[in-house]
């Protein structure tokens, strides 16, 4: 664990600042609370972001791309889209694409 | 010397108003203005700006930084700059700032412009803050929810009011 | 002043609930349960059975004995990350039938729970990633036929686990990044037809088979940044739908002719940091949805690129090769070009870019121009930054800036000028001239009103605009505060920025010929 100061999961961390770095394989996530933007560590991220790992492990949370997604693989491919909406090959849609349609009641086009 | 040396630091003088707001039922509301002062760096233009207070978080000015398309209008980005050994490795306009003040202890940092691309040098002023008026600032910034920030390259005259 | 505003998106609290819990978690009413860093050491009991949603995340779960979930029938999210998890018992995942996701990502798994997951049939989501997974038996993932999503980076495998993903029809999204993989077999993803993105990036691949994407029929994103690839990736043939492909970080010399004809789809391909020497003026033919290239110090490459059906590139990066000539068609194809980088070539004469209206930034920096016309730039209103520095230019055509009016940077320095025109610059803002010897006039301040930043090859030429009684006070960059008209309301001052700036030993005077 990171110095009893630092929020869980921390390896470093400063007063203003929150997390610097986080501990191995967790992801920084840069969370805004109106003025105040302060680094945490987390296993996996927040709604809307997805974890990038990177090989110095300057892990960290990235906003997924794509219009009405909650859960991504990476920046344009959701694996979550909003309460409602159809998914097809990563992205969310009101319907399904032209020539596709629902699978055994799921809200996946195919 | 000294006289040029008084004439560098007056140059490059940056002073920084931080106004906060209190409005009141009726609606009319108070102002509370803390003066500040700083110096504006090389990496950025000696000029006059003024815009909503943000802060942001050192790994906020790397390159794949996401808050960039949340923002709509004018802003004033606050970075508390950190010890060698915290820094984030990914530096783009903090890594121009550093360049240009090494001894960066303890500093703090006002940026107008979390511009992406790369300008050389960059087209909005980058102010740097240090000790007592630095901790005066990050003080309002832990405590707050909105505040106002100005910067200009002369003092400010009494009679000028924001941009509301 | 610069215009962003931030607007915050509201946060959705969880409020307390009235709802059947554990002590050792906070649940709310729709049956979600957060028993997340309490350092737990086991799975808490007097949850509810309806509980859907269950996050154990960073405790001390090092086991998962047998049924240890039995009794949560309607569960369809399980996170279990960050608890040094070791041992999963073949039945400690047994009764979850309606499990969509299940999270082990960031524990010290050595293989993958085969027997543990196989009853698993709804699950659509899976996060290996950040274990020490060395193997994936064969029989891994025999019964998520729901299996979209998998996570298998940042672990030890050496090699592509085939034989295990060959059921996996499914399959939307797989990660295999950070892994030690040296080698990616013919035939490897040969089952994988719904493959869309596939991320094979900070591996050790030397090799690939020519025949290893075959079957990934709809794979639109392919990462094999940084992997020790020596030849160019051609197994790429067999992915008519590729959008977006990474190959930058190898070691791959060349790039072949028609390397990406089928591959109509691309619109980014990421290929810096290698040691090109060669690229195939093709190879980039055909690409209709390609939006930018960026291809730096390919230097044996002496053919510019062909860029015919190209025609929707906004950006275009061609520098550090032996290229001498462009094609004088070139605004034809690239009528949307934004930014054109040519710097570090052996150009010796520019075409009219008259056609490409949109252009916003020229380089041509160090190449082998000698000479501007008068339509090279013309019609280009909104180009903002032009740089034609290290060349030879002795001559600039009167009329060639005439229609940059919205030109504030210009870089002419270190050519052979001895004069250059001003009419149409009336946004410049930064001049660059110095080093043109040869160029001893004053310049007409007057032709350039928003002027903020000039560099001039002898200081006596900076008191057009400084001004010389302020020239024997200080010997560094000298400024004058210029005040200009009012902007949005508020008066600005201007900083007239002019080197080198006349000094005691510089006076304004212009006392020799040159003078150092």
């Amino acid at each position: 664990e990171g110095p009893p100061s630092c929020p869980k999961g921390c390896d470093k961390c400063s007063e203003y600042n929150g997390c610097i770095k986080c501990n191995p394989k967790l992801f920084i996530f840069l969370e805004r609370n109106d003025i105040r933007q302060i680094g945490v560590c987390l296993p996996s991220c927040p709604v809307g972001y997805f974890g990038m790992r990177n090989p110095e492990g300057h892990n960290r949370c990235t906003q997924c791309k794509i219009e009405n997604c909650e859960a991504c693989f990476s920046r344009n491919f959701c694996t979550k889209c909003k309460e409602g909406l159809y998914s097809h090959s990563g992205r969310c849609y009101v319907r399904c694409p032209p020539g596709k349609h629902t699978a055994n009641n799921t809200m996946d086009c195919e | 010397l000294a006289a040029s040396l008084g004439a560098v630091l007056a140059k490059d003088t940056a002073f920084v108003e931080v106004v906060l707001f209190e409005s009141s039922s009726t609606g009319d509301y108070t102002t509370y203005t803390t003066g500040l002062q700083g110096r504006f760096s090389k990496a950025g233009a000696t000029i006059s700006a003024e815009g909503e207070i943000v802060q942001m978080h050192p790994l906020g000015l790397c390159n794949n930084n996401d808050e960039e398309d949340l923002y709509e209008y004018g802003w004033v980005g606050v970075v508390k700059l950190e010890q060698p050994e915290l820094d984030p490795s990914c530096l783009t306009v903090l890594g121009k700032v550093k360049n240009n003040n090494p001894k960066h202890m303890n500093v703090f940092f006002v940026c107008l412009q979390l511009n992406q691309v790369a300008e050389d040098p960059l087209k909005r002023p980058v102010v740097y803050v240090k000790g007592n008026d630095a901790v005066k600032l990050m003080n309002i910034v832990n405590k707050q929810k909105v505040a106002r920030a100005r910067i200009q390259h002369r003092p400010p005259r009494p009679t000028e009011y924001f941009d509301m | 002043i610069c215009l962003w505003c931030f607007v915050r998106p509201s946060a959705s609290g969880q409020g307390q609930s009235t709802a059947v819990c554990s002590p050792s978690c906070s649940c709310d009413e729709d049956g979600g349960a957060d028993c997340s860093g309490r350092g737990l050491t086991s799975v808490p009991t007097g949850l509810s059975t309806f509980t859907y949603y269950l996050d154990l995340s960073m405790n001390n779960i090092t086991e998962l004995p047998a049924y240890v979930f039995k009794n949560f029938p309607y569960l369809e999210e399980l996170r279990l990350a960050g608890n040094d998890l070791t041992f999963i018992h073949p039945d400690a995942l047994s009764g979850l039938h309606q499990l969509k996701v299940l999270m082990l990502q960031n524990n010290q798994l050595k293989s993958v729970p085969s027997t543990a997951l196989k009853n698993l049939h709804s699950l659509q989501s899976l996060r290996l990633d950040a274990n020490h997974i060395t193997t994936v038996p064969d029989e891994s993932f025999e019964g998520l036929q729901q299996l979209r999503h998998l996570w298998l980076d940042d672990n030890h495998l050496t090699e592509v686990p085939v034989t295990s993903l060959r059921h996996q029809s499914n399959l939307q999204a797989l990660t295999l990044a950070l892994n030690r993989i040296l080698y990616i077999p013919d035939n490897a993803f040969r089952n994988l037809t719904s493959l869309v993105v596939l991320h094979l990036h900070n591996n050790q691949i030397k090799e690939i088979g020519a025949n290893c994407f075959a079957g990934l029929v709809n794979l639109e994103t392919l990462d094999l940044n940084f992997n020790n690839l020596k030849e160019f990736p051609k197994a790429i043939q067999a992915l008519p739908k590729l959008k977006e492909l990474g190959f930058h970080s190898n070691d791959i010399a060349a790039i072949p002719e028609g390397a990406f004809h089928n591959n109509p789809m691309l619109r980014t391909i990421h290929l810096y940091d290698n040691p090109l020497s060669f690229v195939g003026a093709s190879a980039f033919q055909n690409l209709s949805d390609l939006h930018s290239l960026m291809l730096r110090g390919a230097s044996l490459m002496k053919d510019f690129p062909i860029l015919t059906l190209t025609n929707n590139l906004e950006s275009l990066t061609l520098s550090g090769t032996k290229i001498s000539s462009i094609p004088t068609n070139l605004c034809e194809d690239l009528r949307l070009l934004q930014t054109l980088d040519l710097s570090y070539n052996e150009v010796t004469e520019l075409p009219s870019f008259q056609g490409c209206g949109r252009l916003q930034e020229i380089s041509f920096q160090h190449n082998h121009i000698q000479e501007v016309d008068r339509d090279t730039f013309q019609g280009l209103s909104v180009l903002r930054l032009l740089d034609l520095s290290r060349n030879k230019i002795r001559v600039i055509h009167k009329d060639a800036f005439l229609t940059l009016t919205g030109l504030t940077n210009l870089d002419l320095s270190m050519n052979a000028l001895s004069m250059i025109p001003t009419t149409g610059l009336s946004s410049l803002s930064q001049l660059k001239l110095s080093g043109n010897p040869q160029m001893k006039n004053v310049l007409p301040a007057k032709n350039l009103p928003k002027l903020r930043s000039i560099s001039v090859p002898y200081a006596y030429q900076c008191c057009a605009f400084i001004g010389c009684e302020s020239a024997m006070r200080s010997s560094e960059e000298t400024d004058r505060k210029k005040s200009t008209g009012a902007e949005a309301g508020e008066q600005v001052s201007m900083i007239m920025h002019c080197s080198p700036s006349p000094g005691a030993f510089k006076p304004c005077e212009h006392l020799l010929g040159n003078w150092m």
